[in-house]
């Protein structure tokens, strides 16, 4: 898809991924709560191109129903495009936001709803809004590239990355917050990651997409260890073996549940990082000696 | 090489049997599509659960 000139656009990296909105209206390009700042990136030739623009009634959503989340998306099949739509238990009950992609996940348009935006009154429009911003994420990721997973990581000074993974209440942002005063680590995210797998090494993106204690860093490093989060009475570390490694990182993984394809990659993506690098389950307090006590696994 | 002796050893050094186990690991099916609230994307309107236009009312992070 060629790349086509717009009064206002921004350009942002996540992952290794770019993503270009393209519009008429600024409030479209970029988040209201200027999150997105640290993944901004000079323009440059995107891998997601999006023409953003409202519209007084969404596109038409006729289409063949591959996927429904069960809340805020669904996903649709039309006319050789993916259609995802967004509605908000607010409105009208027609989508606020529509989302026209390509076959290949690398374009498409985003309209959204003046009628629902007058309507209810939000300072945030960001075209990509969550959760659209992710579900693009994540079928880029499909194509081979990689697979986003929930986890808190840490770097190193050598620049290694170890991944906490588990999922909500598992510990990801007690762990986060327990690793932020150390002078030698650096916290690239406190909720999700990018694990890129289709390089020599694999290598871990931090994201945009925090939680509690909103930590988030543009920076990434290369993957040395996972642990899988647990609370427990004692810090504890055991080793995990591969195949039970490949199923506890699926546990933890974002995957495009519609298509068969996608699903396979994501897999190997994740028998890769399970087989490539050391996995354990920690179980731990929430207490500052969990760092010390996990210098050994580490080095 | 004597082919018998190396099977020999062979055979001795296997691991004992072990019976597989199997072992569930628990999903969360609602986290893994995008499905809930997140306290750091609040997206105003555009939440399903959401009953205020500007603040997140089901956080799920």
């Amino acid at each position: 898809m060629g790349v086509t000139s717009a009064p206002f656009e921004s350009f942002t990296s996540i992952g290794g991924v770019t993503f270009r909105v393209a519009c008429d209206d600024p409030r479209l390009a970029s988040r209201g709560d200027r999150s997105l700042d640290p993944f901004a990136v000079p323009p440059t030739r995107p891998d997601v191109d999006i023409r953003a623009r409202w519209t007084a009634a969404t596109d038409d959503v006729r289409g063949r129903l591959v996927f429904d989340s069960g809340a805020t998306w669904q996903l649709l099949q039309s006319d050789g495009d993916f259609l995802f739509t967004f509605r908000s238990s607010i409105g009208s009950g027609a989508p606020y936001k529509t989302a026209r992609i390509n076959a290949w996940f690398t374009g498409g348009e985003v309209q959204v709803s003046s009628r629902h935006f007058d309507g209810h009154r939000s300072e945030d429009v960001y075209a990509l809004q969550y959760p659209l911003d992710e579900l693009l994420m994540i079928h880029q990721l499909s194509q081979g590239k990689g697979v986003e997973i929930h986890g808190c990581a840490v770097l190193d000074r050598a620049r290694r990355a170890f991944v906490f993974a588990g999922q909500s209440g598992a510990g990801k942002s007690t762990m986060a917050r327990l690793w932020v005063t150390q002078p030698d680590a650096m916290l690239l995210s406190d909720e999700r990651v990018v694990l890129r797998t289709d390089g020599d090494r694999i290598v871990v993106h931090g994201t945009p997409w925090h939680g509690d204690a909103q930590l988030t860093s543009a920076q990434s490093g290369e993957l040395a260890a996972v642990f899988f989060l647990h609370h427990g009475p004692t810090h504890r570390c055991s080793p995990v073996g591969t195949s039970l490694s490949a199923a506890k990182l699926f546990s933890c993984a974002f995957l495009p549940f519609h298509g068969a394809d996608g699903v396979d990659r994501t897999l190997s993506a994740l028998e890769r990082v399970a087989r490539d690098v050391p996995c354990r389950d920690l179980w731990f307090v929430p207490d500052p000696s969990i760092v010390d006590a996990l210098a050994p696994y580490m080095r | 090489m004597d082919e018998t002796n190396a099977t020999d050893k062979h055979r001795d050094a296997r691991k004992p049997y072990a019976k597989p186990q199997i072992q569930e690991v628990p999903l969360r099916p609602d986290e893994a599509v995008l499905a809930g609230c997140k306290t750091s994307s609040i997206s105003g309107a555009g939440q399903h659960r959401c009953t205020s236009p500007s603040n997140c009312s089901a956080p799920t992070s």
